[in-house]
This record gives structure tokens, C-alpha cells and sequence, in this order.
């Protein structure tokens, strides 16, 4: 791992104090290297020395730092050419807070599993940004994006019928293939992510994106380079097309409060809950979320559900009683963004900090993605909250058991494996709360309409995993053999589904006797 | 300037399309039974061109480019032909138990494991669109993987010719790539990459059995970008 600084046109040693800076990520074990104009040739020079192998962290003096150019250096000399980052320094005032953001990019690019064929997508041209006719010639044609896969062993597309993400993609580009196994068509994918947030079942592999690497960073960010701890510091997700690094926003008097420490992901979308709370409960005194108006994305989203997630940290905040106005939506292409940014941040000054103590091992729950499990490590007071859309728990509850035929079609519908058909010596129908994720897969597929789904968070109950046994056997025995053979609900449906005397008397046997009453016929 | 940049695509995707047709022409010699002439192509410096390009137009992952110099050094070192012979004989042809069928239609579901299934006929129409069809000399199925490759070459050596003078025939060569990966190719090649992979002994069928899965999966990515660019008119 090494970090190469920027220093174009003495643009970012203005402002910022970059010998100092060398000096407190060497402190880290940083390997630093100071290189002139990085942001016009995306770093000829410096890789062609031959002295870098690993991972690079670039600090770069502007968002639109030429990323194909360097992929294509790291490509030439046989090394991932995804393996770096890139870490906009534009207006750094600070070598601590420019050493805190370096840092933590640095702890996430760690967590980079490598580039695989399955997760590259090639594009063509225009990146979008202003390149100058050097910079092109230096560009390849064809570009490389990461996209996210599915793991065929996680996913529970055929084995349990599971659709949860075809539905929520918003490019369409998820199917089945003739298997039945879900994939993701490359080619339409737009690399938001919103995927990787509704899997229930952590199949959808999405290197650079996934919230383990994502919660790391924000973890450093919080706790790394310790030198002012009492600081408030607070999250600011935002995507790389907010404007946020763009250089007119700078231009234009654009600033980021100090407090402030901006954590880059595909697209605010993607976030839920699970990400707030986790950020929140790894030290963060606010979160803020820059959306974007939507138009310029291809997800084009009007981030209402956002907004309910937004809504359902804040009443899980009130539960704890935490104050809530913690977390903010900021308008991304508000002309008064600065302001607004720095008026989130001086609201967060008058708050109490955020205690939400947490059990030891809270990086298991990043790569489950659950929220569920993660409220089960924060250790506080009981409660329970209903009522929000964005709960992402379910309770099923069997409305009259007696009508119940146990034909276990809820059960092979369930995507998570919440509801399941025990047949040992006696048949069960049984329930586990904090698998389900409340899709209502069970409620609509139910051929007797029995079943009930609530959206809750019961705290206590997540913690005791609780199983419920929804509906048990009630067996009619043949009245030739004795032996058990179907369940009273299913008898009564077909008794009055065929109201005959022949079937009455069909029915009292099982199919063997039934068989062999056939045979001595005969 | 803007033109420049145009010319410059332009002829970048003419280079392109015909180093690819060179790479799947490759992709067919190599599974030639092996003779004198074969393994002379092989080990000569097309061989090892051919590994440049490979590198040149995929964006090629380390674990990937590590294989490709495994691949160049063992076709540097293809000395002993009659075992190679052996070992291709043993693999792909018989007599008894074939452990990896070059055939498509064997891997397909429905033809029961069989030659000459609907995907045979399937793949003769494609050839047939083009106005190519097996020479008399050929004794072998249309779907076998050295004819299948061979199409490939050809019908990227024609989107190469087209580029930048007749668009409608570049859009179709393209098309043509994508329908024949997607129906073809993507279908069969995994598993039969699998299969040799298994079965293998010699090192070399071993890389050029996996490279060749994971250049028909690269090339499918590459062909329907080009495929989407060219329909959005961005070239």
C-alpha cells in the first residue's frame, strides 16, 4: 500500500500543508510519494519507476482525477488495475482531517477482494468529464467498470424461488437464466447497488461497494488518527456525481465543514438503515446524505425510500432514547449547499453525543448486511416499533390454525427460509422471526388465506432468535390401519369440496388401504 | 479536432476487431490435432504475438495474465509432438470414452450426450447466412469447436474490413458475434472447459482450454458494449 500525493500546479500544497501531511501518514507506515501535475497525466511518471506493487491511494487535487488512464498504467504493468482509490483533496485546509480521509481509504481499499472477469464491464468512450487532447491519448478506448455479481452459492433464486432484487433493480437487469439462477445482465447494469442492500441472503458480490469495505472506512474515519477525539465528527455519504468534488462547486465558494468526512458509494440508494444505525453506533454524531436531484443518475430515483429510512433510523433513535434529528437528506443540487452542509453540521454541535454501546465483533454483522443482527449487538433497552414502511423484519402469525392443511407452499416460497415444513413425527409449521424480512412472499402464495404479516421490531425478541411454531399437526388416522394419513383442515376442505356419500366413506382410508379395498374386488 | 478523435476511434476499433479475429483464429489452431505445422504455429512468434494481443484488447486480471505467461511458456517448450498427439487423441477423439467432446451438440440439453443434435443444424444456418459452409475436404461436423472458432475469426475479420466505410454491415457482423456467443459459444464452452480441465494431463490443453472460456466470457462483455455504443451512436 502506497499513497501518491498530487501536487499540480502547486494547486494542493497552496492550502494545505503537505510536508506535514507526508509526515503523519508515514507516522501511520504509509508509504507517500509527492508527484508533480498527478491530475494531468494520471500518473505516467510514477508507476513507470517500477517501485509500486500494491494497492495505490491517490490524493487527488479534483474529483475528475483521469481514472481510466491510470487503470490502464496499472493494467500494463500486470497489477489489479482496480486496485485504487481515488481521494479528492481540493480545498483541504487541514494535513490531520487530509491524513484522517487518506487513512481511511486507504483501511478500505484493504478490504478489496481484487478485480474478477464476472464484476468488469467494458464501456466505450466519453467518460463524461473535460479530458485535454494529452490526457486523451493516454486514455484506451475501451474502459473497464465494476458492476455487481450474484454468487450462485448464496443465492437463493432456485432453491426458494427467491425474486427480492429483480423488482428492485432500477435498470431491469436482473433475470433468470434457464436454470432458474439469478444473474445480472452486464451490460444493463448501472452499478447503483440498490441490489446489494435488499438481498436477503448477502449473494450480491460488489468489490469496491460492499459494506463491509464501506463501513471500514467509515469505522477509520471515526476512530483513526486520534489527535482531536472530542471533535464532533459526522458521515457525509454522497455518490461521485453529486457535485461534491467537482471544481465548480469549489470555484463557486463551495466548502466542506471540518466536521463533515465524506464517504463515497455508488449511489445514496443503496443505504438503509443498517448503514445509519452502524455508523452511528461506530461513533458518528450525525449522518448526512447528499441526494441528487435524481435527473442526472440513471436510477433516477425521487429517493422516497430514502426518506424511509431516514424515518426509520429516527424512530429507532427515539426508542433508544436517542435525540433523532441526527440524520439529514441534503439536497445535492441546492444552490445553497454549503450553507447547507454547514448549518447540518452546527445543529449537530447542540446535540448529546450518540451512545449506542455495542457488543465486541460488530464487523461480523457488516458482511451479513442484517439489521436485524446488528440490533441485536447494540445492547440497550427493549423495544418495539411498528408502523414504519422501511421495517425490514417481519412477524407472520397464523390467523386460525384449524384451516391450515400444512400444504407448505408458504414454505417453499419463503426466500429466506423463515417459514419452513418440519416433517418429523409430527408435521410443523414453523416460524423464525429475524430470518423473515417481511416481503409477504407467504401471505399471497397462502391457497387458504390464514396467514398474517406484521412489520415489527421487537428488540427483545430478535435477540432470543424467536421461533414460533405456526401450525401443528392434527392427524386423521385410516379407520382400516390406524395409521396417520392427512390433517383435519385438509379432510374438511375436501369433504366439502366433494359433498358425497362415496367420498365420505373414500375418505375415511388411507391410500394403501384404499388400494388394497381395490384389489380384493377384484 | 473533434474529427481527430473520431479517426482515431474508428481505426481503435479496426485494430481491435482484427486482433480478435487473429486471437480466435488462434484459439482454433490450437485445437488442430497436433502435426509438425501446428505446433510450429504454436511455438513460432505468432504464438506469442497472440498473447500480447490477448493482453492488449481484455482488460486482463493478474490471476488471468499470470496464465497467459504460463501459456507462453509451455507452447515454448511443445517439444515432444508424439505425446502431444496422444494426449489431444485421448481427450478429443476416442476410441472408446471421449473425456471432452469438441462437439457443441453434446453439451446441449436434449440431444442426450449425442453429435449432430439441433444445435448442429442451428450452427450450419449461421455458417450458412454468411454464404460459408464446411469445404468438401472437411469430415467433421459444423459445430465443432475449431469450426466454431473459425467463424468467430471470420466474422470479426469482416466487422474489421466494414469499420468506417459501410456501418449497416459493422452493425450486423457485431450482431452476428453477439447471437453466436450468446446462443453458441456461452452455451458450451464452460463445460467443455471444465471437462478438459478435469481430464487433462498436459499442461498446455489444460491453459488453453480454461483461456479459451474466459476469452469467449470477455468477448461476449466486449461485443455487446461495442453492440450498445454503436446503436447509441456514440462511434
Amino acid at each position: 500500500m502506497a499513497v501518491i500525493l498530487c501536487e499540480c500546479s502547486g494547486k494542493l500544497s497552496s492550502s494545505l500543508d503537505l510536508e506535514g501531511l507526508t509526515a503523519r501518514l508515514e507516522g501511520k507506515g504509509q508509504k507517500v510519494h509527492v508527484e508533480k501535475d498527478l491530475c494531468g497525466h494520471g500518473f505516467n511518471g510514477s508507476l513507470s519507476g517500477g517501485q509500486e506493487n500494491g494497492p495505490l491511494v491517490i490524493g487527488a487535487c479534483w474529483g475528475n482525477f483521469p481514472e481510466a488512464g491510470c487503470r490502464e498504467q496499472m493494467r500494463k504493468k500486470g497489477l489489479d488495475p482496480f486496485a485504487f482509490t481515488v481521494v479528492p483533496l481540493l480545498g483541504e485546509q487541514s494535513a490531520d482531517r487530509a491524513a484522517l480521509l487518506l487513512d481511511a481509504a486507504s483501511e478500505r481499499l484493504k478490504l478489496f477482494p481484487g478485480s474478477s472477469e464476472k464484476n468488469l464491464r467494458p464501456r466505450f468512450g466519453n467518460t463524461g468529464g473535460v479530458f485535454s487532447r494529452r490526457q486523451f491519448l493516454s486514455i484506451p478506448k475501451m474502459q473497464y467498470e465494476i458492476v455487481p455479481s450474484i454468487m450462485p452459492e448464496r443465492c437463493n433464486s432456485a432453491t426458494r424461488h427467491c425474486s427480492v432484487c429483480f423488482g428492485c433493480c432500477p435498470s431491469e437487469a436482473i433475470r433468470t437464466n434457464e436454470t432458474g439462477h439469478a444473474l445480472i445482465e452486464k451490460e444493463k447494469c448501472s452499478g447503483c447497488g440498490i441490489c446489494t442492500r435488499v438481498c436477503p441472503s448477502g449473494a450480491i458480490h460488489y468489490p469496491v461497494h460492499s459494506a463491509s469495505e464501506i463501513l471500514r472506512q467509515v469505522e477509520t474515519l471515526l476512530t483513526g488518527i486520534n489527535e482531536a477525539k472530542d471533535r464532533q465528527r459526522a458521515i457525509l455519504f454522497t455518490c461521485r456525481k453529486s457535485g461534491l468534488f467537482s471544481r465548480d462547486y469549489w470555484d463557486g465558494g463551495g466548502d466542506i465543514p471540518e466536521g463533515l468526512l465524506p464517504v463515497v458509494v455508488p449511489c445514496v440508494e443503496m443505504l438503509d438503515t443498517f448503514f445509519f444505525l452502524s455508523a452511528l453506533a461506530l461513533g458518528a454524531s450525525g449522518i448526512g446524505v447528499l441526494a441528487c436531484a435524481g435527473a442526472c443518475c440513471p436510477v433516477k430515483a425521487d429517493h422516497a425510500r430514502l426518506r424511509a429510512e431516514k424515518y426509520l433510523t429516527e424512530a429507532i433513535l427515539a426508542k433508544l432514547s436517542h435525540s433523532e434529528a441526527r440524520i439529514s437528506i441534503i439536497e445535492a443540487s441546492s444552490d445553497s449547499l454549503s450553507r447547507d452542509l454547514s448549518s447540518f453540521c452546527e445543529k449537530l454541535a447542540d446535540l448529546d453525543p450518540v451512545e449506542l454501546p455495542c457488543e465486541e465483533g460488530m464487523a461480523a454483522a457488516y458482511d451479513n448486511h442484517s439489521l436485524a443482527e446488528l440490533l441485536c449487538r447494540i445492547d440497550s433497552s427493549q423495544f418495539v416499533l411498528d408502523g414504519c414502511a422501511a421495517i425490514p423484519t417481519g412477524m407472520v402469525r397464523m390467523e386460525d390454525d384449524s384451516s391450515c392443511t400444512q400444504c407448505g407452499v408458504c414454505a417453499r416460497y419463503c426466500p429466506t427460509g423463515a417459514l419452513s415444513l418440519e416433517e418429523g413425527t409430527t408435521k410443523e409449521l414453523r416460524f423464525s422471526y429475524g430470518t423473515c424480512i417481511g416481503c409477504g412472499e407467504c401471505i399471497s402464495r397462502c391457497p387458504e388465506k390464514v396467514l398474517r404479516l406484521k412489520k415489527i421490531i421487537d428488540s427483545e425478541q430478535l435477540s432470543q432468535k424467536l421461533q414460533l411454531v405456526l401450525a401443528s399437526e392434527s392427524a386423521v388416522r385410516c379407520s382400516e390401519c390406524g395409521r396417520p394419513f392427512m390433517n383435519q383442515a385438509l379432510l374438511k376442505r375436501l369433504r366439502a369440496a366433494f359433498a358425497t356419500p362415496e367420498a365420505d366413506s373414500v375418505l375415511r382410508t388411507c391410500a394403501e388401504c384404499r388400494e388394497r379395498a381395490a384389489f380384493s374386488v377384484l | 479536432m473533434k474529427s481527430d478523435i473520431g479517426n482515431d476511434l474508428l481505426s481503435g476499433c479496426r485494430n481491435v476487431a482484427s486482433d480478435r479475429s487473429r486471437v480466435y483464429g488462434f484459439l482454433g489452431v490450437a485445437y488442430y490435432l497436433p502435426s509438425e505445422d501446428v505446433v510450429g504455429v504454436l511455438k513460432g512468434p505468432s504464438g506469442r504475438e497472440i498473447v500480447d494481443n490477448i493482453r492488449e484488447i481484455y482488460l486482463v486480471t493478474p490471476d488471468f495474465s499470470k496464465m497467459l505467461d504460463e501459456l507462453r511458456e509451455t507452447m515454448t517448450s511443445l517439444d515432444n509432438l508424439l505425446e502431444l498427439q496422444i494426449e489431444y487423441t485421448r481427450l478429443f477423439i476416442g476410441p472408446f470414452h471421449v473425456p471432452a467432446s469438441p462437439y457443441e451438440s453434446v453439451y446441449r440439453p436434449g440431444s442426450g450426450g449425442r453429435v449432430m443434435g439441433e444445435s448442429t443444424i442451428r450452427v450450419r444456418e449461421m455458417y450458412l447466412s454468411e454464404g460459408l459452409d464446411l469445404s468438401g475436404s472437411v469430415r467433421d461436423l459444423p459445430d465443432h469447436l475449431i469450426a466454431e472458432m473459425e467463424f468467430m475469426s471470420y466474422l470479426a475479420g469482416q466487422e474489421a474490413l466494414a469499420w468506417g466505410k459501410d456501418p449497416a454491415r459493422t452493425l450486423s457482423c457485431i450482431r452476428k458475434q453477439e447471437a453466436f456467443i450468446d446462443e453458441h459459444l456461452q452455451q458450451w464452452i464452460p463445460k467443455f472447459s471444465a471437462a478438459v480441465c478435469n481430464n487433462a494431463r498436459s499442461e498446455f490443453y489444460r491453459l488453453i482450454a480454461e483461456i479459451t472460456r474466459r476469452i469467449v466470457s470477455l468477448d461476449r462483455d466486449y461485443v455487446k458494449a461495442v453492440r450498445i455504443s454503436l446503436e447509441r451512436g456514440d462511434i
